[in-house]
């Protein structure tokens, strides 16, 4: 495989308010980020060659209408529905390696919440069969996930919190981020199940808001404002088959990207300073924290309880707050943080010497895609 | 809950068809001809070796618990009545997985491993889904 390391960075990155946002259309929020990012930049609409957006919620978020309301004419375009920015990244990569763009702009844009998406539809594939037996909403794989990891490795409801728990902490150092009111393992532990085993701070919220990034090929970097962000390895995998595959819910096929990403970046796992983890549902986080050997299969839960995932931890996790507490943005706002700890931005919860950051992210128990950054390219 | 859950169902089938329902009470798969691999019904081609060839064979639909949970919510109001109500993944001793209830059982019977047996409910009539049960006897069987 042709090396992806270094070939290009991200020197851009555009975050709106996230909560509600009233009266804004998914797309205006995303050219919105999209401003921001440019801005950050130093770079001008001119310079984007290649555009891509990510469908949300209401069917918005299509290349030819956000590309018409910006006025934008890009070499190379495309839509992804599911971008998670991990999978957009990788696609924005793609067409930088081949020369098919040399500057591309990532961005998505909700207003989901503002729209009232009750998030009731049903959790998986299949979705007429799932709905007739109340399978709803992505808590319902969670907590079947979680049930059977706490039988298989006697994983407990108080270790799965610290999950929650940590995220709200980081959060609290977060000027941008939704939920900040003190969360405790206590509070946690007292909140009423949602869907048993998991309570109402598992999940994520919905949330209006907009994200950008600005990638470009290396040789460019210099014309930018900014610390270049460089990718250093990506990788995806699938499970398609779903159900048909063993043990899905546990996705033990995301663990062969593990063995690829890091040798593609130049790095070990154990050289990556904070990682990041696309949470809407808590549950995700003890998934990754295994699946990419940072510690042992059935060790997440006394990992997690341990303190190693929070700040000033071993490898601290979803500085932002994540999903579960920054804001529900489909992994997006996560990639921004990774930038931003890379260019060592993130004042009160930065982690101190950042130089190397993973980000993992999931397509339900489908699709799963990993990419490691850095704030330099390892020779 | 059981019969709560069976009314949700049927105010979510409306009048109109639902591909995953059955038309008879009885429990079946489908075997593909050419590699034998077991299917549910609902795909048209053999989800092993691609070929359309395969025949409905009447299932005792007996298997486990691969893992449960308990709804304290109801994302959709027309379970509203049925809370708390479980969904549970089973696997058959056939091969396949698939999502449904565990009807007529008690918080505290529910566990992974737990033997379960199919128990096809006619929801509205005419209208039949597969819903399962503890299988007591199946422990035996098994």
């Amino acid at each position: 495989m042709t090396s992806i390391r270094g070939k290009c960075a991200v020197v851009g990155v555009g975050t709106t308010p996230q909560g509600e946002l009233p009266g804004r259309s998914a797309d205006e929020i995303a050219i919105d980020a999209l401003v921001l990012a440019l801005a950050d930049s130093g770079l001008g609409k001119d310079d984007v060659d290649g555009l891509i957006t990510c469908k949300s919620y209401g069917g918005f978020g299509i290349d030819t209408e956000i590309g018409r309301l910006a006025g934008l004419n890009p070499r190379y375009s495309a839509t992804l529905d599911y971008g998670t920015c991990n999978f957009s990244l990788h696609l924005a990569a793609m067409a930088i390696a081949t020369g098919m763009a040399t500057t591309v702009a990532l961005l998505y844009g909700t207003n989901q919440r503002t729209a009232g998406n009750r998030f009731a539809t049903p959790a998986g594939s299949g979705a007429d069969s799932l709905a007739l037996h109340g399978f709803h909403n992505i808590a319902g794989q969670g907590a079947l996930a979680f049930q059977r990891h706490a039988h298989l490795y006697g994983t407990t409801e108080e270790q799965l919190g610290v999950v929650a728990v940590t995220e709200r902490a980081h959060a609290r150092l977060n000027p941008g981020a939704i939920f900040k009111e003190p969360l405790s393992i206590e509070d946690y532990l007292a909140q009423p199940y949602l869907v048993e085993p998991l309570r109402r701070a598992d999940v994520c919220m919905i949330s209006d808001g907009g994200a950008a990034l600005i990638v470009t090929s290396s040789d460019r970097v210099s014309a930018a404002a900014t610390r270049p962000v460089y990718l250093l390895g990506m990788d995806q995998v699938t499970g398609l088959r779903q159900y048909q595959n063993d043990d899905n819910l546990l996705r033990p096929w995301v663990a062969s990207m593990a063995e690829t990403v890091f040798d593609q970046a130049g790095i070990s796992r154990r050289d990556v300073d904070v990682l990041f983890v696309q949470d809407p549902v808590s549950v995700w986080v003890l998934q990754m924290l295994e699946l990419f050997g940072y510690c042992g299969p059935g060790e997440s839960g006394p990992f997690v309880a341990e303190g190693r995932i929070g700040l000033g931890g071993e490898i601290p996790v979803n500085t932002n707050g994540g999903q579960l507490s920054e804001a529900y943005m489909w992994g997006w706002l996560h990639l921004c943080e990774a930038v931003r700890q890379l260019r060592g931005d993130c004042g009160a919860r930065q982690v101190p010497g950042a130089r190397f950051a993973q980000y993992c992210s999931t397509k339900g128990f489908e699709k799963a895609a990993t990419s490691v950054l850095g704030s330099e390219v390892p020779t | 809950m059981t019969r709560a859950l069976l009314d949700a169902a049927s105010t979510l089938l409306g009048d109109e068809p639902a591909i995953e329902e059955l038309s008879t009470s009885t429990f079946v798969l489908e075997h593909c001809d050419v590699c034998g691999y077991v299917r549910l019904t609902g795909s048209p081609r053999c989800q092993h070796c691609l070929s359309l060839e395969a025949h409905v064979v009447a299932d005792e639909g007996r298997g486990s618990i691969w893992s449960y949970c308990v709804y304290h919510r109801a994302f959709d109001p027309a379970f509203a009545a049925a809370l708390p109500y479980n969904v549970v993944l089973i696997e058959l001793d056939a091969g396949p997985r698939l999502i449904s209830n565990v009807l007529d059982v008690e918080a505290d019977e529910l566990a992974v491993g737990a033997r379960v047996v199919a128990s096809i409910e006619e929801v509205r009539p005419g209208r039949f889904l597969v819903y399962f049960r503890l299988d007591v006897e199946g422990v035996q069987a098994s």
